[in-house]
């Protein structure tokens, strides 16, 4: 994750290289764009290396070219000059149709097909690649499943009758519909409210995380570059890298005075969406057993010096909230009918940062972890993203002095040896 | 689910992606009856307002169910004909006028498209009677479709250059061929506009075809001509009330292909 060398636009164009990679699937070499009338190029002599596996963003302010060069990838912009090799074959001269059936596309519009339904538009890539009904029909209720819509429901509807997130699920469902390696995405999230686009995002970081796709993202969200990339590519105008780095590294390491400003304040509060969850050391709170009487839920909070205890089913599910306040107002109801339910639930795949969201609007300040199947696993709370922060910090700053404490170092050997 | 765990809705406030121009409301069977009522209605009081009169022998001679029943249908088969050839010239002269490469022409094509519809049917087929001793059923159907190709090409045109382009990307990003975007999502998400203009062709071609009797082809207009040079207003008032009845009765079926054709989900 850490050692990627850092690159700096040079005279003959920019390059970007990805060292520690393993396979590399996209190799752009050389590629330019220029249009006609225009005094200066789109993209300018860019070579650029995308690893297997990893999403790789582009991202950089409007108008760098960032756009013109992931749709140069499946050539719904012919680039001037340079050559595009996809899983070690030039694509450069391929037929673009073919080409574009083994590439994913993404667009912020989405461009769902109207008048077809989501099953039809899903469809679309299997039939022109020629798959057999029965394993099309298959790889459409499979993929609604991967994206959370219950395929009953969904497969016959048309796209008006979908909200804008649901929209983007079937948009990323029918890039996937032909299991392709490669896919292109341009700005996919931005066209959508932002709780919604945090849940789309938290969603398909998941979803990569099982189908490792190689994919190109391009936003101008920095704060999205961070939280989704594996490695970030910010360009400048015409294409050029201004560095190609692992997130970590360009918030650490800018590379030059554009790159720093790009990045903009709050680099401690932009790395909070690169731990996640499982990395820290979740907190412990009082939990009861939903089947627990009211003597034992406040036996667990006199015993403990929270104010609130976490009453859990029986799978571990969290149920409710109960306060003593509300056992005295309970009467003789069941645990799960008092208190307050609960809510700001993170998975461990959550961001540090999608956990202080959550927390910061809970009821009592902290958000609940649960794995996948929804069973407690600790507490998030204001506590333990301090900590973090400041662990991080430590570790920031413990880079920086890495060249001045070695200077340190030899200065003193110097010394003691004279 | 989602790594957030909330019950939350989701919201849908993207911007809606291209949604079809024309949106209208089911209709009811109520309003699917109102029209061929209303022109049975018509055509009964005409009937019986006739066979209440005392007709003479050049009356009888127009006013009768052979002589009233063909006439009928060379009307119909007058405004048939001649918009099925309307349709075939226009929906693929209108896509060819869509596609980048005939952008340098395009201007040219529209222009003789307009000449057709400004040059009055009348004229035109009066030039082709005298010019061209062109006269009979082929000769009608040629003045028909020149006067007719314009509102199908234009909406046509405008249909096809509706479409999002968003939607014409994404379907040539998955790899669909340029025919395949055209057949498979072009000209479905144009069909309500396109509908319109042959709808609208439709009916133009049902009113001009009472001129086909000038140059001896037939149709409802051989009745109100006769009428006219006899001097009969009941046979004036027969042929003007069956080509309105006529008319209106083609818009309706057309309105209800409309209504069947246009694609769900728009």
């Amino acid at each position: 994750m850490t050692d990627t060398s850092t690159t700096h636009a040079r005279s003959a164009g920019s390059v970007g290289t990805a060292t520690d990679a393993g396979k590399i699937m996209i190799n752009l070499e050389h590629l330019g764009k220029q249009y006609p009338k225009e005094p200066k190029p789109a993209v300018d002599d860019l070579t650029l290396e995308i690893p297997e596996g990893e999403i790789v963003i582009l991202v950089g302010p409007s108008g760098c070219g960032k756009t013109t060069t992931m749709k140069m990838i499946n050539r719904i912009i012919e680039p001037t000059s340079g050559r595009i090799i996809l899983d070690g074959e030039d694509v450069t001269k391929a037929d673009p149709d073919q080409l574009r059936r083994k590439i994913g596309y993404v667009i912020q519009q989405i461009g769902l097909f109207p008048h077809m339904t989501i099953a039809q538009n899903i469809a679309t890539v299997p039939k022109l690649l020629g798959w057999d009904s029965k394993r099309i029909d298959a790889r459409i209720d499979e993929l609604l499943q991967t994206v959370s819509m219950a395929p009953e429901t969904y497969r016959n509807r048309y796209p008006k009758q979908l909200s804008g997130g649901q929209r983007q699920r079937v948009g990323v469902a029918r890039a996937l519909s032909g299991d392709p390696a490669v896919m292109l995405m341009d700005e996919p999230f931005g066209a959508i409210d932002p709780i919604t686009r945090d849940r789309l995002q938290n969603e398909f970081l998941r979803l990569q995380a099982e189908v490792r796709k190689t994919i190109v993202f391009v936003t101008h969200d920095i704060d999205e570059a961070i939280k989704m990339g594996d490695r970030i590519a910010i360009l400048k105008e015409g294409s050029r890298i201004a560095q190609y780095d692992t997130p970590e590294q360009i918030l650490t390491a800018p590379a030059d005075d554009f790159v720093a400003d790009f990045i903009g304040r709050g680099a401690s509060l932009k790395r909070l969406n690169l731990s996640r969850v499982r990395d820290i050391h979740l907190s412990e709170w009082p939990t009861v057993h939903i089947g627990d009487d009211y003597a034992r839920v406040l036996d667990v909070l006199r015993n403990s010096d929270k104010g609130f205890a976490l009453v859990l089913d029986e799978q571990r599910k969290p149920r409710r909230w109960v306060s003593a306040p509300d056992l005295q107002r309970g009467g003789d109801r069941p645990l799960d009918q008092i208190g307050l339910p609960p809510e700001a639930m993170v998975e461990p795949q959550a961001t540090l940062n999608d956990a202080l969201n959550e927390l910061i609007t809970a009821n009592y300040s902290v958000a609940i972890v649960v794995n996948a199947g929804g069973e407690y696993q600790g507490i998030v709370d204001i506590e333990s993203i301090n900590e973090a922060i400041r662990t991080m910090r430590t570790d920031a700053r413990a880079r920086a002095r890495v060249g001045l404490d070695a200077d340190d170092s030899t200065a003193q050997a110097a010394q003691v040896g004279r | 689910m989602t790594s957030t765990v909330e019950q939350a809705p989701d919201l849908g406030t993207a911007p809606q992606a291209a949604m079809a121009p024309v949106r209208r409301e089911r209709r009811t069977l109520g309003s699917y009856l109102f029209m061929p009522v209303f022109l049975a209605l018509v055509c009964a009081g005409l009937y019986l307002y006739m066979s209440n009169q005392e007709l003479d022998s050049i009356e009888q001679r127009s006013l009768n169910a052979s002589k009233i029943g063909e006439s009928i249908w060379e009307h119909v088969q007058l405004a048939a004909i001649s918009t099925i050839f309307v349709i075939l010239i226009a929906i693929p002269l209108g896509v060819v006028m869509t596609r980048p490469f005939t952008r340098s022409f395009r201007g040219i094509l529209l222009t003789f498209a307009n000449i057709g519809q400004a040059v009055p049917t009348i004229g035109l087929l009066a030039l082709l009677a005298v010019a061209f001793l062109f006269i009979g059923f082929t000769a009608a159907i040629v003045g028909l479709v020149a006067y007719a190709v314009l509102p199908v090409l234009r909406n046509t045109i405008v249909g096809l250059g509706q479409v999002d382009e968003n939607i014409l990307e994404a379907g040539r990003g998955m790899g669909i061929s340029k025919m395949g975007v055209l057949t498979r999502i072009e000209l479905p998400l144009s069909v309500p506009i396109i509908l319109a203009g042959v709808r609208t062709a439709l009916v133009i071609n049902v009113g001009t075809a009472t001129l086909a009797t000038y140059i001896n082809a037939g149709g409802l207009g051989d009745i109100i001509v006769a009428g006219l040079s006899t001097n009969r207003i009941n046979i004036q008032l027969t042929g003007a009330l069956l080509t309105a009845v006529l008319a209106l009765f083609i818009d309706y079926l057309a309105g209800i292909a409309e209504d069947v054709l246009r694609p769900k989900g728009l």
